[in-house]
């Protein structure tokens, strides 16, 4: 095994670093194991797009990164996490990622701008919160950045606007004040948790143009959390594929969409719709993971069309598939056949 | 705003109206007399007694007589009190009945709102399983078990102490208010607690308090800054059917306490058929009540700027 790279940063200058990550949340009847040994790195200046289906963990691991895990009722169980010099491990509280990062180095907005803003506070006072808290300036100051932050985001009439309360935006600009709320503290990382969608497809053009442009003015790194590949091409400059609360694809952008590795990758492009041909939409056979067993083999297997006895048998580790791109399947081992038996079924 | 002033003080007169109407008829369908007395009256008496009440003249007339004389705000004499009039008993005695209602608010609201923040924050947690089981009790039992058991608790105290810590009835000093707007507002407090914890528990699972954490705030702040104004909403809404609670509540309160509020007067009026101080006091309080409800609905708009009224 070679070419395994298990867990070593996939490119240097890394400034964040999540390692073998175990989140769980105590449900009902049992336990759900959300991420089951995430591993991804986040460059500094970069976009990476974390994509997957619904449930495979996306926003588990943004909100570890915030410290938000307690806020929705998990716990971390293994694995650690370190940004610009510390590191969160599974047993401590979340208390440094809240004094440290959260707010502060790192911000994140959030799927619905509807519900993520106080409806009993102005914009105003919300966007200079944390500059308020964090930064202890004057409510006037803050004002002040407030509007600039407005101006950035191209919100008109920021001096009058700032005044209102969020009832009286339409949600694109919510998405718009949101950003300029995460903005006040100029942060390191912004994580954007499916910005776009819970607006329409005009207005999330739109949002994510600003998002490029901030990003790039900022020069911050930008985490953005998505189902959509068509925001991938758009903004990616690398991509993490999760799948069963685990990466099993990461890489550049260009070279996971143009070939993917992984097969669960590769179903997702093919069940892209194609405008230039008709013909009937494919999709993935069968059902997403039961998260509520801890997988010791790779979770894709009873909808994978290549099957070997591996598969069912071993959790896969990345392997690298060509230069800055690895995948998570036993198709890339060295010893793997170069023509695997092709199903037609999905198997159980 | 000016417009829908008018229109919920419209709609409040008739409700007042149809409160005066129907204690009226109710009042008058209870057998009994008020000028019955202890001693037998001579008829003549009675005669000249029942045509200057005007209670000699049919139930229409007296009705009509007293509606003509309660737009003028007269509610006219007592039957009982020498030389009183409805007025000047209201004058007197609402403003005693006022003060301890307003301070038992006071100590409902405001403990509600500590209470419920401190079982919310604690959920599961033993301070509120203490609490919820302390609110339960409290919830279930009436007040005027709790003022005979807040009475004897202080008596026992003074009594250790060797001097007055508090006094235990009566009138007249802040020491005297204690006790009664404790015993009548602990209701209110109890059930304003369980009113705060749940609906703070709901703000716990909304978009902005998920917001409020990633951006670093302490769980204090968002408690403060951010939940609070939104999860006392329902709270200010039964404000209004909670002083209703506080003041007829204080009827039983006054009477065991023995301070000369409103209240007593009410039940006094009621039990020998003072038809006029009924009258008076039942339209003044439903007044009271109706201009209550109309101010707490220009309160809530300015907690929550989405229901500012008439904008």
């Amino acid at each position: 095994m070679k070419n395994e790279i298990q867990d070593r940063p996939l490119l240097y200058q890394s400034m964040l670093e999540i390692s073998d990550l175990y989140v769980d949340f105590s449900v009902l009847n049992g336990t759900i194991h959300a991420l089951q040994g995430v591993s991804l790195t986040v460059e500094a200046g970069k976009t990476l797009a974390i994509v997957g289906e619904s449930g495979c963990g996306k926003s588990v691991t943004a909100q570890a990164i915030m410290g938000l895990i307690p806020v929705v009722g998990g716990r971390i169980t293994k694995g650690s996490i370190r940004f610009g010099g510390q590191t969160v491990y599974a047993n401590d509280d979340t208390k440094l990622q809240k004094k440290e990062w959260a707010g502060k180095q790192i911000a994140m907005i959030f799927q619905d701008p509807m519900n993520g803003l106080n409806p009993t506070l102005t914009i105003g006072e919300q966007i200079a919160e944390p500059l308020v808290v964090h930064k202890g300036l004057s409510k006037s100051e803050g004002q002040k950045i407030a509007i600039e932050l407005l101006d950035k985001v191209r919100i008109a009439d920021a001096k009058l606007r700032i005044k209102q309360y969020p009832f009286e935006f339409s949600g694109g600009m919510l998405q718009r004040v949101m950003i300029a709320m995460s903005l006040a503290s100029e942060p390191k990382l912004l994580i954007a948790d499916e910005p776009t969608t819970a607006l329409d497809t005009t207005v999330q053009n739109q949002i994510l143009s600003l998002l490029a442009e901030i990003q790039r003015e900022q020069s911050m790194a930008l985490m953005i959390i998505t189902h959509d590949l068509g925001v991938v091409a758009k903004m990616a400059d690398q991509v993490a594929v999760m799948y069963g609360g685990r990466v099993v694809e990461r890489g550049l952008s260009d070279r996971i969409l143009a070939s993917p590795g992984h097969p669960y990758m590769q179903g997702l492009k093919e069940a892209m719709p194609n405008l230039k041909k008709a013909e009937p939409l494919t999709a993935i056979a069968g059902t997403p993971p039961d998260l509520s067993k801890l997988y010791s083999s790779c979770s894709f297997a009873p909808r994978c069309r290549y099957g070997m006895k591996v598969c069912v048998e071993r959790i896969p580790p990345l392997f690298s598939v060509r230069d800055q791109h690895t995948s998570a399947c036993w198709l890339h081992h060295d010893a793997a056949p170069a023509n695997p038996l092709v199903l037609d079924v999905p198997h159980d | 705003m000016f417009k829908y002033l008018l229109k919920r003080l419209a709609s409040g007169a008739i409700t007042v109206w149809f409160i005066a109407t129907a204690t009226f008829w109710a009042m008058h369908s209870v057998p009994g007399d008020p000028l019955l007395n202890d001693k037998a009256v001579d008829p003549e008496i009675r005669k000249n007694l029942e045509e200057s009440y005007g209670l000699d003249k049919p139930l229409w007339h007296q009705y009509g007589l007293f509606l003509g004389n309660m737009l003028q705000g007269d509610f006219g004499y007592s039957y009982t009190q020498r030389n009183r009039k409805v007025n000047d008993i209201i004058r007197d005695h609402f403003p005693v009945s006022a003060l301890l209602g307003v301070i038992a608010l006071l100590i409902a609201v405001s403990g509600g709102v500590v209470f419920g923040a401190i079982t919310a924050v604690y959920k599961d947690r033993m301070p509120d399983h203490i609490i919820m089981v302390i609110v339960i009790l409290t919830v279930s039992i009436p007040n005027f078990v709790f003022a005979a058991l807040s009475q004897l608790g202080v008596l026992n105290l003074n009594e250790w102490l060797g001097n007055t810590f508090l006094p235990v009835a009566g009138w007249g000093s802040w020491q005297h208010i204690v006790l009664p707007a404790w015993v009548l507002g602990l209701g209110t407090l109890a059930y304003l607690t369980r009113l705060m914890r749940s609906s703070l528990l709901e703000e716990e699972g909304r978009g902005y308090t998920l917001t409020a954490h990633a951006k670093g705030l302490s769980r204090f702040r968002i408690l403060y800054k951010h939940q609070l104004k939104n999860a006392i909403l329902p709270v200010i809404t039964v404000i209004g059917p909670t002083i209703a609670a506080i003041t007829t509540g204080g009827f039983v309160v006054e009477l065991v306490f023995s301070i000369p509020g409103l209240g007593r007067y009410y039940v006094q009026a009621v039990q020998q058929l003072d038809y006029t101080v009924i009258m008076g006091t039942t339209v003044f309080y439903g007044a009271f009540l109706v201009i209550m409800v109309v101010l707490v609905d220009i309160v809530y708009g300015f907690i929550d700027p989405r229901i500012r009224v008439g904008q």
